[in-house]
């Protein structure tokens, strides 16, 4: 091994990744072949933003130059974890499994694989095999603690947390799964407590960091409904979840139909509840950031861009309501027609500010600009008509248009491509 | 680049002396030698010192045949401008060329002591080849001494420092008054540094000591090994310098050995200031170590640190770490790193000294340092240099296309600080996390305030 491998290698154990990187290529240079020079080339791109396609084919050549070997070919199946593409990682996984039964890593990125395709009975047992062969590998073991609170057997994951840091005292991860454990079962207050202290550890940590702001979010009841509705539906597979959503906006339907025939105002709680369900799940996490900017410890946890959206959110929901009542009680239809179209506002606004695909930004922004010119206009022309009912005319087109942008936005909500990130950037 | 562009160019504004150097370098790059020589004399005609020029000379003197000439000339710039390395370098080259390696080995090192990015490893192979094997010892007065008798003279250090492979300074010549602004961090360091290391006596009178182990941490780019070099100048002490590279080497190499000698050479030479760059490299929290070496190596650093084999009096440790988070708890106890400094991002007058420095010898129009300064809050050094490199390359590009010569204005480096994003914000966007969850002993207040999180 050149001294250059192994300084790249001292780099990486430093989390100095640039430098690694340029260490590995300079003994490349020397030794053009060398698959284990290849292979720390992409345990460090994995590390750099958007370097994962590099670190994919670095993978592959080190596949090419050891192809007897099951770490390169386990390390191109996590690299496609972290691409988000479950199906052919998984395939690798196996591969790998198949040259070397006895690989913990295998089995833990088969695990991640089986874990992105929501399959958590499979990733349980992968996890299982992995501690099977190394009762310490804490990796396995984190991954068994999450996917046992993904199935929801709180109690089993929390117990697996425990048996963790039983071991490792200073483990960032366990302290973030029984964070997790704990919020699920609504236990806010010690959620908050084990990811202040997997940050403690940790302070980088993605997974805490959102499971403390999810904590703090907890703290208001609607978004605590939102939290159970989540923590719901995670346990079921990508199409089950279509399947009880589709069949909720029936059941409502029907439940509708048969409250008119009842008595007619018993609609109404139903198509409130209806629309909470319809719409709660693009505006729960920005009216949760607006409380949490009430809050003087717990707006510290929030991005930039989750500060504006939580006072963005927060000024068009809060006064949008506010201006409706007023409108309508003092009977001046324009503030009532302003106060409506803000709270319309609101959903296109929800996908704005913290979206990570700037495609995505662009769209709403639009959206959400012209649903308030549009309004503005409508406000308008209900003014200079006054005693016409409101939606009427040319108000009427444009409420048309209102709703129709509104409702063309929570369609658009669900494209991937206009919410999601490229992974390749990541 | 396109020679004939820059004759435009230079035509266009014939007393440009970057240009003309610029110029006759690549016309030197053609074997232009009669032109590039008639170029360097306009140089020199303007600037009749200019070390550059001089430089230039001598190598096209070499290239004719007329080496004697050509040493001769580099002897008189060397004398007249000892620390120009690049011009020891050529001398030493020459000197193996006329067949004296012993000179030219002195020479060599004394290049390398000066600025190691000189260093050439196939001219010291060729210079070793031919019998050059005896290291040449300089001390700060430039004065080139022989190897005949290491054990006695006193450049001893300088050798013993290049055999580390550190850097080594008898006196530092840069002051506090060569930095421009940070005057909040200078401030800390008077109070933290050198008002105990100048009155150690009433340190004494309170039962301690002078010297000890200082933390210099903030984003890259921000001045911190500068400031390190500028205290060892203003507390006149001998400044060693440690860093990442020879850092990593100890991990491969005889590592314990090798950090007890450079301890004890910086104890030697005290007072001295021993400064590790990129510290977090080398005091690396333990947890991560996967090799018992690494480890042992820590420990090794820990028992120097605390003077456990020998007195620490009158040795400052300075240590600089952009990661201040990957330090191992045991080194930030008392005794050891126990005081911290934050050293930001530049501040204003910082700013505009940095923007001052990176115009320098630039074709510039309309140049406001301060207006530079007001619209690159945040910006570190290195981002500044980012800016006047970006301008540099709109006005060059400029005037390719016109054929003539382009000053950078005012206005491109406007541009190019609107262009260029400031590198400190993810610095702190990692530093804030630790600051709000990882600051049970308050290490980290100075970020919170920076941020105004906390008053």
């Amino acid at each position: 091994m050149s001294a250059e491998f192994t300084r790249a290698m001292l780099l990486r154990e430093r989390g100095r990744h640039t430098e690694a990187v340029a260490t590995v290529l300079s003994h490349l240079a020397h030794q053009p072949e060398d698959a284990h020079a290849f292979i720390e080339l992409a345990l460090n791109r994995m590390e750099l933003p958007g370097q994962l396609a590099l670190a994919l084919a670095d993978a592959k050549t080190a596949t090419g130059l050891m192809p007897g070997d099951a770490f390169p070919l386990a390390l191109q199946a996590r690299i496609l974890v972290q691409l988000e593409k479950p199906k052919p990682a998984l395939a690798l996984a196996e591969s790998a499994l198949a040259l070397d039964p006895e690989s913990g890593y295998a089995w833990n990125t088969k695990c991640l694989a089986l874990i992105g395709e929501s399959n958590w009975k499979s990733a349980e047992a992968c996890a299982r095999n992995a501690l099977s062969l190394d009762a310490d590998d804490a990796t396995a073991s984190n991954l068994l603690a999450h996917v046992l609170r993904l199935q929801n057997r709180l109690d089993e994951s929390e117990a697996e947390a425990n048996r963790r840091l039983a071991r490792d005292p200073e483990n960032a991860f366990s302290f973030a799964n029984a964070g997790w454990a704990a919020l699920q079962r609504g236990d806010i207050a010690v959620a908050e407590g084990h990811f202040k202290e997997s940050l403690r550890i940790d302070p980088q940590m993605e997974y805490a960091r959102d499971g403390l702001k999810e904590s703090y979010r907890a703290r208001s009841a609607f978004y605590r409904m939102f939290l159970k509705w989540a923590f719901f539906m995670q346990r079921f597979s990508q199409s089950n979840r279509m399947a009880i959503i589709i069949g909720m906006i029936f059941g409502f339907k029907i439940l509708r139909v048969l409250a008119a025939s009842i008595h007619p105002l018993l609609v109404i709680p139903i198509a409130l509840a209806y629309y909470l369900f319809l719409f709660g799940s693009w505006l729960s996490g920005g009216i949760a950031n607006f409380l949490m900017l009430r809050d003087p410890v717990a707006r510290l946890a929030l991005d930039p861009a989750e500060k504006v959206e939580g006072g963005v959110i927060g000024v068009l929901f809060f006064g949008g309501i506010m201006a409706l009542v007023v409108g309508f009680a003092v009977e001046i239809h324009p503030i009532a027609v302003i106060g409506g179209v803000m709270v319309l506002a609101t959903l296109p606004a929800s996908m704005i500010f913290t979206n990570p695909s700037q495609k995505g930004r662009i769209v709403f922004s639009l959206i959400g600009v012209t649903v308030l010119v549009l309004g503005i206009i409508m406000a308008l022309d209900v003014a200079a008509h006054p005693g016409r009912e409101i939606v009427a005319d040319r108000s009427s087109t444009y409420f048309t248009y209102l709703i129709l942008l509104v409702a063309s936005s929570s369609w658009l909500g669900m494209l991937d491509s206009l919410r999601k990130q490229d992974p390749r950037l990541k | 680049m396109n020679l004939d562009a820059l004759r435009h160019a230079l035509a266009a504004s014939p007393d440009n002396v970057p240009l003309l150097l610029m110029v006759a370098k690549l016309e030197e790059d053609q074997f232009a030698m009669a032109e590039a020589r008639l170029l360097l004399d306009r140089v020199l005609a303007l600037e009749p010192g200019n070390r550059e020029a001089l430089l230039a000379i001598a190598r096209l003197l070499d290239f004719s045949g007329e080496t004697s000439q050509a040493i001769v000339r580099l002897e008189d710039l060397c004398s007249r401008d000892p620390g120009y390395a690049a011009a020891w370098l050529l001398r030493a080259r020459l000197t193996h060329e006329e067949g004296a390696p012993a000179r030219a080995r002195q020479y060599y090192d004394k290049a390398v002591e000066i600025d190691r990015s000189q260093a050439d490893d196939a001219l010291l192979a060729e210079i070793l080849k031919a019998g050059g094997t005896k290291r040449g010892v300089m001390t700060s007065g430039g004065e080139v001494h022989d190897d005949a008798d290491d054990a006695a003279f006193e450049g001893l250090d300088a050798s013993a420092a290049l055999d580390l492979g550190i850097d080594f300074q008898l006196k530092s010549d840069l002051k506090f008054s060569d930095v421009g602004g940070m005057e909040q961090v200078k401030e800390d360091i008077r109070m933290k540094i050198i008002h105990p290391l100048k009155n150690p006596q009433l340190f004494a009178a309170y039962g301690k000591k002078a010297g000890g182990g200082v933390l210099l941490y903030g984003p890259p780019g921000c001045g911190k090994t500068l400031m390190a070099q500028a205290t060892a100048g203003e507390i006149e002490a001998t400044f060693l310098s440690v860093g990442l590279h020879q850092i990593l080497d100890m991990y491969i190499g005889e590592s314990e050995q090798k950090l007890h000698k450079i301890f004890e050479l910086a104890r030697k030479s005290k007072p001295a200031v021993l400064f590790f760059d990129e510290t977090d490299a080398l005091a690396a929290d333990r947890r991560d170590m996967r090799q018992s070496a690494g480890r042992t190596l820590i420990n090794q650093f820990l028992s120097e640190l605390d003077g456990a084999q020998a007195q620490n009096d009158d040795l400052l440790i300075l240590g600089a770490t952009n990661a201040p988070w990957q330090l191992d708890g045991a080194f930030l106890r008392p005794g050891r790193f126990d005081r911290i400094i934050f050293v930001p991002p530049p501040d204003l007058a910082a700013r505009a000294e940095i923007a001052k420095i990176h115009g320098k010898g630039k074709p510039l129009t309309d140049f406001d340092p301060a207006d530079i300064a007001k619209r690159t809050e945040g910006f570190s050094g290195a981002d500044i240099k980012a800016v006047f490199d970006q301008a540099t390359e709109a006005a060059l590009s400029e005037a390719m296309k016109k054929g003539t010569m382009v000053p950078v204005t005012g206005k491109m480096l406007v541009k190019a600080t609107k262009d260029v994003k400031p590198s400190t914000r993810k610095w702190f966007e990692s530093a804030k996390n630790h600051a709000l969850y990882a600051n049970q002993s308050g290490f980290y207040d100075d970020i919170l305030t920076h941020l105004g999180i906390k008053k």
